[in-house]
């Protein structure tokens, strides 16, 4: 068991057993936090935050799993040197219908994203720092932030309500007071962002598991989860549209088992959708891998932002691909002329399909489609568009051969 | 529609709504970012300026 190391003068506390770590809190009041967690030690600098993060092994919970130590070595080392230059972001805008993960986080423990930002603001000397999240936790977020003398520099700002609204271009922009939309960058947001400053931009998720690591060790972060996905990570799973159930799993869980344990009858499913509407098809015999970036690499998917979504074998997955597929098209930011043009274009045709047109040069308008959008926009909006449109092409072959043929036996 | 001055047809076609698509595109996942020799430097930048959607930047790298 772990002892806390550098909290002498406070009385130890164990650190979390188990797969409960950002929900081992009972309550999410700031008492219940330091109680469970102990203080938050003294801010390591830059240096030892880096090298903390990258012996843990920890990756981004926000969906593109960028490693954490990766973003914060971008800072150029000149602007981490110099005190009161950097901005620091807490990304819970969930921009997914899917995810629900980060406003459960901020609805049970707020104090540990908070905890996350102090540290890493700490490490950086930070100009400022945001919590940017959904209209629905911002009354939790401000009485959290209220508990406590030590979060007054941190700002809590109303995330826009679109599914891009979390990209991170797209955050810097609405705290910038312009339209939340991403932007065509040629310099990175830890270059220059916010003002011109280097920016600094974690998922939420990201910052509470920052806030364990640096009080109780990347070793102990890493002796959960698997080598490829080290720690737990929180995941919405739910079955036919309707999230239902938040989680902490361990990182490299079999997905089977995520589903069966909230209750999920895999028998009854035909595919997981892994990642949410930017995600792939896990088909139902693969139900045994891993929720890890080599198990899920050869169906496209990755652990993502940890959404698992089971359909209904009596579902038909091209009505419901070409559904979310519609609802994407809707939520391009308007800027780029092949997303503007080709997700509604992309989405038709697969709605074609979907109610019956028995054109066989269907299928291949839609690759043709996906793959002219994809690269093309300023942000990866297109891309993972057209990633779940030939996901959904290849998983469920069978049934846009059954919808080609006239035969599709399923419920539309 | 975006019209290119000739010598930069080398590098850019149109897709069917007007906008500049890199020709080999999709082959290696190039992105959206054509490398501009610099041979073609006046001829980019005039598409540049001549785009009326404002689709092309040039980034000196």
């Amino acid at each position: 068991m772990t002892r806390v190391a550098d909290t002498r003068l406070f009385p130890a506390v164990q650190a979390p057993v188990g797969t409960a770590r950002l929900t081992a809190a009972p309550a999410a009041d700031y008492a219940t936090h330091q109680s469970t967690f102990g203080p938050l030690p003294a801010h390591a600098d830059s240096a030892a935050l880096l090298a903390a993060l990258r012996e843990s092994g920890l990756e981004g919970r926000g969906g593109a799993g960028f490693p954490a130590w990766r973003k914060l070595a971008a800072v150029p080392a000149r602007e981490r040197a110099r005190r009161r230059r950097v901005v620091v972001i807490g990304n819970a805008a969930e921009g997914e219908p899917l995810s629900q993960k980060d406003a459960t986080l901020l609805l049970r423990s707020p104090h540990l994203v908070i905890d996350g930002l102090l540290t890493v603001a700490g490490a950086l000397g930070a100009h400022s720092v945001y919590l940017y999240a959904q209209a629905s936790v911002l009354e939790s977020a401000t009485r959290a932030l209220a508990e406590r003398a030590d979060a007054s520099a941190i700002e809590l700002r109303e995330a826009a309500d679109t599914f891009i609204s979390g990209e991170a271009s797209a955050v810097v922009n609405a705290l910038a007071g312009r339209a939340p939309i991403p932007q065509d960058r040629t310099i990175r947001l830890t270059a220059s962002g916010l003002g011109g400053r280097p920016t600094l931009l974690h998922n939420v998720e990201t910052l509470a598991h920052i806030a364990l690591i640096a009080r109780f060790g990347s070793a102990w972060f890493r002796s959960v989860g698997t080598k490829g996905d080290p720690g737990t990570r929180l995941v919405t799973v739910g079955s036919d549209g309707h999230p239902s159930t938040v989680l902490e799993v361990a990182g490299g869980s079999r997905i089977g088992d995520v589903l069966r344990f909230t209750g999920v009858d895999t028998g009854s499913l035909s595919a997981v959708l892994v990642g949410g509407y930017h995600g792939a098809w896990l088909p139902a015999y693969a139900l045994e891998a891993r929720l890890d970036r080599a198990d899920l690499a050869g169906f496209g998917a990755n652990p993502g932002a940890g959404i698992l979504m089971g359909l209904g074998e009596r579902r038909c997955p091209i009505t419901v691909a070409a559904a979310v597929a519609t609802y994407l098209a809707g939520e391009t930011a308007g800027q780029c002329g092949p997303c503007v043009n080709g997700l509604p274009a992309m989405a038709a045709v697969l709605g074609r399909l979907a109610r019956g047109d028995r054109d066989p040069s269907l299928p291949g308008e839609v690759r043709r489609l996906a793959a002219i959008v994809t690269g093309r926009g300023s942000c990866n909006h297109p891309d993972g568009t057209a990633r779940f449109v030939l996901s959904t092409l290849t998983v469920f072959a069978d049934d846009v051969s059954a919808h080609l043929d006239g035969h599709c036996r399923k419920d539309h | 529609m975006a019209s290119a001055p000739r010598s930069c047809l080398s590098l850019l076609a149109r897709d069917e709504w007007g906008y500049p698509l890199a020709y080999g595109y999709g082959s290696g996942g190039a992105g959206s970012n054509v490398p501009v020799p610099d041979t073609l430097l006046a001829a980019a930048t005039d598409a540049v300026s001549l785009c009326p959607r404002q689709a092309l930047t040039l980034v000196d790298r």
